[in-house]
């Protein structure tokens, strides 16, 4: 799930590869702005088959944070 | 200056007298035209003009039924046209509407509903779960009007219900929606201006004032009847209610409603819109996109030397922007010309690329004291890094400062779109005006010799996010306090490489808590831990992303206040 993430980020993103770390966080670290958060939600809900509600995008701080809840989602759908 | 020349010129604009004459007509105009398309549970609903017209009578109507004309309603959730419906009636039946941001959670809700003394609110079915939390609570609303839903207590009823109730009426021989006397001097909305209670004021607006307003956006504007819009932004915001929905009904446009912020770039390319109002959060974001996509695919040289030719073309009558860049602007849908941006700064580059493109970017200045356009360029005056002159009801000058050699000062304003004053706030009221009756923006900025206003700064502590929205730094200041490693803080709004603006906090370390001799990496990544725990708990244009350590404590007043304006 990390390394799909990762393309996402890489590909859509225009994020550098070396940057982006399961601690990475998406908008201090990554550079990614609030609408940019909502295009990896909207990206992830594509690929991944989850869907997210946008209280849930709250708790996406870290690029961990949404390996976690796309995994969780995974196993639970 | 530049000329953007590939907007048709449009007949003009009907003069608004007020919303029940300014929807009359719309309807009489454009009847079976689409006025809203809109999905419900997925599937693209439409309403036409004369439609839309019919049930904000009907909604009237059932208001003065139901004993709730003259009364102050709130209005809450995401664009549908429940809410404008409910938005228009409850002006036009004399009372006060009370728009709330659907981001709000329940207990915010329902204080500013207690504050500003609701005894109805109005809500799309976004809202429900909210309204669930407040319905057992708040005694003091006596209904609940869903547009789309219903929640099982004798308080609420269904938005079609009252339509029906009113509609029954109305073929009954009721007339108190024609026979409503409309005052347009009478405070008819409050808009506060921040999500918590304690550093909210309430805007009081007039009827006259949001006409003013509505009719100076139109009066600026080159839009009409083939003009269809995306609507994305959040529409409890003046800047999207004024400059977009109203206008748009009195221009005759269609519109389209976004889901949702985030599916705003979907929604661009399923609907294909010719115009926009959009903060510059968007452009920046697609300006980024753009360009990284260029540079991947190695032509960015070929890219600004097609731009150089096609400008040099344009200053000769001779447009092949669409030919040239169509692709490029393509994330818009293909058929965008005209955006107009406001609620916060943005780069002029990010214009004048756009320009080159082949879409004219409009910018345009507003405040929700001022209902809220106050300025913007208009087609063939544009100057790209200013916010344009001042609209038509309008009238702005400069308060000079002392310290200023370059004729900067605040942005004073005066005009029929001024607000009528702060809710329950004499005190605020008095110190927004000037003794001779001049709205003090906040803002400080200079007007060059033909009337083009540039802001250069803001005297309030306020940071205003790239989407628009207020961030007030003393929220997150009181929650960095939180932190046991923190002595002082200040946060403060720096511009970003992107032009964006980036939420910043200053921060002095307590070292008695974190130990003598800490390195500032050591500090660092206590804290990066701490405020990623903060942002947690906070939506996304709120978040704290930098941070940089202080060794020295901040200079103070007398009073022990931060001189938070020596913090650069």
């Amino acid at each position: 799930m990390f390394e799909k993430l990762k393309e996402i980020l890489v590909s859509e993103m225009d994020v550098k590869e070396e940057e982006i770390k399961p601690e990475a966080q998406l908008t201090s670290d990554l550079g990614l702005n609030s609408l940019e958060l909502a295009d990896l939600v909207l990206l992830c809900e594509d690929k991944f088959g989850v869907a997210v509600s946008d209280d849930d995008i709250r708790g996406f701080i870290t690029v961990g944070d949404v390996v976690s809840y796309m995994e969780k989602s995974a196993q639970n759908g | 200056m530049a000329t953007y020349n590939n907007l048709k010129p449009v007949e003009a604009p009907k003069f608004i007298e007020d919303f029940r004459q300014m929807l009359r007509t719309s309807a009489e105009r454009f009847g079976d035209k689409a006025l809203y398309n809109y999905k419900v549970n997925g599937e693209l609903c439409s309403i036409s003009y004369a439609e839309f017209y019919e049930n904000v009578r009907a909604f009237s109507t059932a208001l003065t039924l139901k004993g709730l004309a003259g009364k102050t309603i709130a209005v809450t959730g995401d664009t549908h046209p429940a809410w404008t419906a409910a938005f228009y009636s409850v002006m036009i039946t004399g009372g006060i509407i009370v728009p709330l941001d659907h981001e709000l959670d329940a207990a915010q809700m329902a204080e500013f509903m207690k504050i500003s003394k609701c005894c109805a609110v109005v809500y799309t079915s976004a809202m429900e779960p909210k309204i669930e939390e407040i319905l057992p609570k708040a005694d003091f609303l006596e209904y609940y009007i869903s547009a789309d839903c219903k929640l099982d207590s004798d308080k609420c009823i269904e938005f079609d219900e009252m339509i029906k109730l009113g509609k029954d009426a109305v073929e009954n021989g009721d007339t108190s929606f024609e026979d409503a006397v409309i005052d347009l001097d009478k405070v008819s909305a409050i808009l506060f201006t921040s999500g918590t209670t304690g550093s909210s004021k309430g805007v009081m607006l007039s009827q006259g004032n949001i006409v003013a307003s509505a009719n100076a956006s139109c009066l600026s504007t080159q839009y009409g009847p083939d003009d269809v819009f995306v609507s994305v932004l959040p529409i409890h915001h003046t800047y999207e209610l004024t400059t977009g929905q109203i206008a748009a009904t009195n221009l005759g446009c269609t519109t389209y409603v976004c889901e949702g912020i985030r599916y705003a770039t979907r929604c661009f390319k399923e609907y294909k819109p010719t115009s926009l109002i959009l903060v510059p959060l968007f452009l920046e974001t697609v300006h980024k996109k753009i360009w990284a996509e260029i540079k991947r695919k190695g032509i960015e040289k070929k890219v600004r030397a097609g731009m150089a030719i096609s400008d040099q073309l344009l200053k000769l009558g001779i447009d092949n922007r669409e030919k040239l860049f169509g692709e490029i602007t393509g994330a818009f849908g293909g058929r965008l010309k005209s955006i107009v941006v406001g609620g916060a700064p943005i780069d002029p580059q990010i214009i004048r690329d756009f320009y080159s493109f082949g879409i004219s970017v409009f910018q345009s200045y507003g405040i929700t004291q001022c209902s809220p356009l106050v300025s913007v360029n208009r087609t063939g005056k544009v100057k790209f890094e200013t916010i344009g002159q001042p609209v038509d009801f309008c009238e702005v000058k400069i308060a000079p400062m002392a310290e200023s050699e370059n004729g900067e000062g605040e942005i004073l304003v005066r005009g029929a779109n001024v607000m009528k004053g702060y809710y329950e706030n004499e005190e605020a009221t008095r110190a927004a005006f000037t003794d001779d009756g001049w709205f003090g923006t906040g803002d400080i900025g200079k007007l060059d010799k033909a009337g083009y206003i540039t802001i250069t700064g803001r005297l309030k502590n306020v940071i205003i996010a790239s989407n628009g929205k207020n961030v007030f730094p003393e929220e997150l200041e009181e929650r960095l306090h939180r932190i046991t490693a923190v002595r002082e803080c200040v946060v403060i709004g720096r511009d970003g490489d992107d032009g964006e603006t980036v939420i910043t906090a200053v921060i002095v370390p307590d070292y008695d808590v974190l130990g003598e001799g800490t390195s500032d990496t050591a500090a660092s990544l206590i804290l990066k831990e701490a405020i990623a725990q903060i942002n947690r708990t906070l939506p996304a244009y709120k978040h704290i992303n930098r941070f940089e350590i202080r060794h020295e404590d901040f200079e103070k007043t007398l009073t022990k206040k931060i001189k938070r304006f020596l913090v650069k």
